[in-house]
């Protein structure tokens, strides 16, 4: 009967090992808040938090008003009809380049990992602002925080 | 002709009944999901056409199985049936259990608040698709557990079924233990991710997917596995062939893992220890994913090593106990080799590296990246190499039968060649490399790296060398062991020939014992001549021909005799060698039917390594020809 122990012994482990992630995992839960908007890098962590809290109108406040702009409910439908997708990825806000009215905030993206033996993969991109009005506003992000139309003139038939 | 009759049946039964299964459940779910944006005509076509067609090839082919299995033993018997039966039950519940798992990760995402994006599986899919796959899936493997729970209790035979049961519970346990082992890495991983700055709750969803796959994987593999050991009361089932193969698979499966992991682990904290500049956080990272990793093997490894000793151990027949550790040894010992080789090569190039250019070395982290490298391969390789090669070595050198089986040993006898061999090619090709090097600059060519390159060279030769002769006196050390207890009881064995073929049979004996048995003394008799009446011998070997038609001296003899009895076939007038009695019945019936029954006679039956070599050369002969055809179309088709 010494191996019965031992294979009760790997499933009250395996049991140990899930009460232990499932407290972490509650301990965890990710509760980051809105900060003063006095950077460019802050404006973009507002907008990323945003989209990914569904907060549409807040993430639409941050996008620059410039000609071809996507209305509010153009803004919202590319998020439910997928075109812009950022369930899959998180965004890990960097240093911004200031140069006058103009800014470009260094951004990675974190993907999670698709096998056991991988630590996920990232990419880095940047965020494009302007400053309007003494705010800073967006004029870009990577595609799964932005339509690719949006700021495109309408195609004429 | 009846086998191959047999596996287009029950082929095309099994095709056709997937086909309708499918096609059903497209059905349903088309007409269910009210999310699904489809032409609806045309996957209501597409559904219906899968089972107008599915539907009556079905039936025809599986109730002509069910009928002539009613009438015909061998039908009823057959390892196609078996196969049929038991591949249908895996091909409805691995499906049903695909989609559980699908529901419930869905559930358990759908609870947390994360998108079923990030779903291990079944994430676009919804619970009315995933519901109706497992009912319908349950629905045919109900019919078809039913239909072996009837066939059970009438099997005359019950050898085919055993097997193929056999085989059947292995995969479940197979099964189980894949999601168990990737939910507990996948739980570990979770556990040491330190949260950081990264917007969006990456990483959340592995902790979900990992209590999926566990909460479905271990209920499958505690109750396969418990199926499988309830069994092993049977002799049948302790020492089939699988359950030896799959336990090899696990235990070096879990070792190498472990070991590749535990390396990996070593070489970051080396790194680190080196002085590496990497942020504790970030270490912590990199070290999650092999401990995540070498922890859960390394349960698999204690667990499976442990029935594989007891597995060893259940074999009584010593040497062949014996020579089932060997196999297991000798692969980690060949590991271990390669790795420990590897790891001194990486060190004394790191030295070489110093030596030669030192101001260029020590820049920057790729040194101590090097370094930690060289020194984490090393630790994982010499030690593996150490312990299992001692071990081996230790019974190659003992006196006794023990040692003489050890040297003698086929498994020692091609590891010890396979090193051999890639030692003098590693050393040919470094000691080309070597003297390429010197001549191209003593030409006058590129002399860049002179000097680091001639090391690096030289010292990779001297380590395949040393490889060499260490090998190589090993087994000149087999070779020249001396007083062989195998060979000293082989003398003390004499044997007896009777001859009834005018002196060829006695030859051919003479010729066989020659190859195989050189030490064991033998006499041969004619059947003419009169047996002494002093002879004393331990076994005695007579053509089939005689063993059939004896004449009485020989009979009177043989009555007092009380040795081993070998009998080989030979060919005789009206005299059929048969294998079993299933043999015997078809050759009774080709005789009936007038029909000339080909004499098993003592024609040299092929080995195993000759099938092998057919086998391989099939493939090779196939994959050749359909390069050609692949030629020809394009040649054809002009691109």
């Amino acid at each position: 009967m010494k191996q019965d122990k031992f294979l009760t012994g790997i499933l009250i482990g395996i049991g140990a090992l899930v009460l232990l992630a499932l407290g972490l995992f509650f301990m965890r839960k990710d509760t980051k808040e809105y900060v003063a908007v006095d950077s460019p890098s802050a404006a973009v962590f507002n907008y990323v938090l945003a989209v990914t809290n569904k907060d549409y109108k807040t993430a639409y406040s941050y996008l620059a008003d410039k000609e071809h702009k996507p209305t509010y409910e153009q803004f919202r439908q590319s998020f439910f009809n997928g075109s812009v997708n950022a369930d899959n990825v998180g965004v890990d806000v960097g240093e911004a380049e200031v140069d006058g009215q103009d800014a470009l905030v260094n951004l990675t993206l974190v993907y999670s990992p698709s096998d056991p033996f991988s630590g996920g993969y990232s990419s880095t991109d940047r965020a494009q602002l302007i400053q309007q009005n003494g705010k800073w506003k967006l004029t870009y992000m990577p595609y799964n925080f932005w339509g690719y139309d949006w700021y495109q003139e309408p195609i004429k038939p | 002709m009846k086998t191959v009759r047999r596996l287009y049946f029950y082929a095309i039964a099994f095709i056709s009944f997937e086909v309708v299964l499918w096609g059903v459940i497209g059905l349903i779910r088309s007409i269910v999901n009210p999310n699904l944006i489809t032409d609806n005509a045309q996957a209501l076509a597409q559904a219906l056409s899968l089972i107008l067609v599915g539907v009556p090839i079905f039936l025809v082919h599986w109730l002509w199985a069910q009928r002539t299995s009613a009438k015909e033993e061998e039908e009823k018997t057959a390892i196609l049936r078996a196969v049929f039966l038991y591949g249908a039950l895996f091909a409805t519940l691995i499906p049903a259990v695909q989609n559980l798992l699908a529901l419930i990760n869905r559930t358990f995402l759908g609870a947390a608040r994360i998108s079923y994006e990030r779903a291990l599986l079944g994430g676009t899919q919804n619970w009315s698709d995933n519901l109706i796959a497992i009912i319908l899936n349950l629905l045919l493997a109900y019919y078809f557990w039913n239909i072996l729970r009837a066939e059970w209790p009438t099997l005359p035979d019950l050898e085919n079924f055993k097997d193929i049961r056999r085989l059947y519970r292995y995969l479940w346990v197979l099964y189980g233990l894949i999601m168990i082992v990737f939910g507990a890495q996948q739980i570990l991983r979770f556990i040491l991710y330190i949260p950081t700055d990264v917007i969006g709750d990456i990483g959340r969803e592995t902790f979900i997917n990992a209590t999926a796959l566990l909460v479905i994987g271990a209920p499958i593999w505690h109750y396969a596995w418990r199926v499988v050991q309830d069994s092993l009361t049977d002799p049948a089932e302790s020492g089939s062939v699988i359950r030896l193969v799959i336990l090899y698979l696990l235990s070096l499966g879990g070792t190498i893992t472990v070991l590749t992991a535990g390396g990996n682990l070593l070489y970051i904290l080396l790194g680190r220890l080196f002085g590496e500049s990497i942020p504790t956080a970030d270490l912590i990272q990199k070290i999650s994913g092999p401990l995540s990793v070498a922890i859960p093997f390394g349960a698999l490894w204690g667990y499976y090593g442990n029935w594989l000793n007891l597995r060893f151990a259940f074999e009584e027949n010593v040497p062949r106990r014996s020579g089932m550790k060997r196999i297991y040894f000798y692969i980690l010992s060949a590991i271990g080799l390669t790795t420990a080789f590897i790891g001194a090569n990486m060190l004394l190039s790191v030295v070489v590296d110093l030596l030669a250019k030192p101001s260029e070395t020590m820049v920057g982290d790729a040194f101590s990246s090097q370094l930690a490298a060289a020194l984490a391969v090393t630790v994982v390789g010499l030690p593996l190499w150490l312990m299992t090669w001692r071990s081996m070595q230790a019974d190659a050198l003992t006196d006794g039968d023990v040692g003489d089986h050890a040297r003698r040993s086929i498994i020692r006898k091609a590891y010890l060649y396979l090193v051999l061999f890639a030692a003098v090619i590693g050393g040919m090709a470094s000691a080309g490399g070597l003297i390429f090097t010197l001549i191209n600059a003593l030409l006058g060519g590129d002399k860049s790296d002179f000097v680091n390159s001639i090391l690096n060279t030289l010292q990779t030769l001297v380590l395949f060398v040393v490889l060499l002769l260490y090998h190589f006196s090993a087994l000149r050390k087999d070779g020249a062991a001396r007083a062989d207890a195998l060979e000293a009881k082989q003398e003390q064995f004499s044997v007896l020939v009777f001859d009834n073929h005018g002196g060829r049979f006695g030859e051919s004996v003479k010729a066989a014992f020659a190859k195989h048995a050189a030490k064991v003394p033998f006499k041969v008799i004619t059947v003419s001549e009169a047996i002494p009446a002093d002879l004393k011998v331990s076994a005695v070997i007579i053509p089939g021909s005689l063993a059939v038609n004896t004449p009485e001296n020989v009979e009177v003899w043989m009555r007092s005799f009380n040795g081993s009895r070998l009998i080989v076939t030979d060919d005789a007038a009206g005299v059929f060698w048969v294998n079993d009695l299933g043999q015997a019945a078809q050759s009774v019936r080709a005789l009936a039917e007038g029909q000339e029954v080909r004499p098993h006679s003592g024609a040299r039956t092929s080995s195993v390594w000759t099938t092998v070599a057919y086998v391989f050369a099939a493939l090779f002969a196939l994959q050749l020809t359909f390069m050609l055809l692949m030629f020809g179309v394009s040649m054809v088709a002009g691109f």
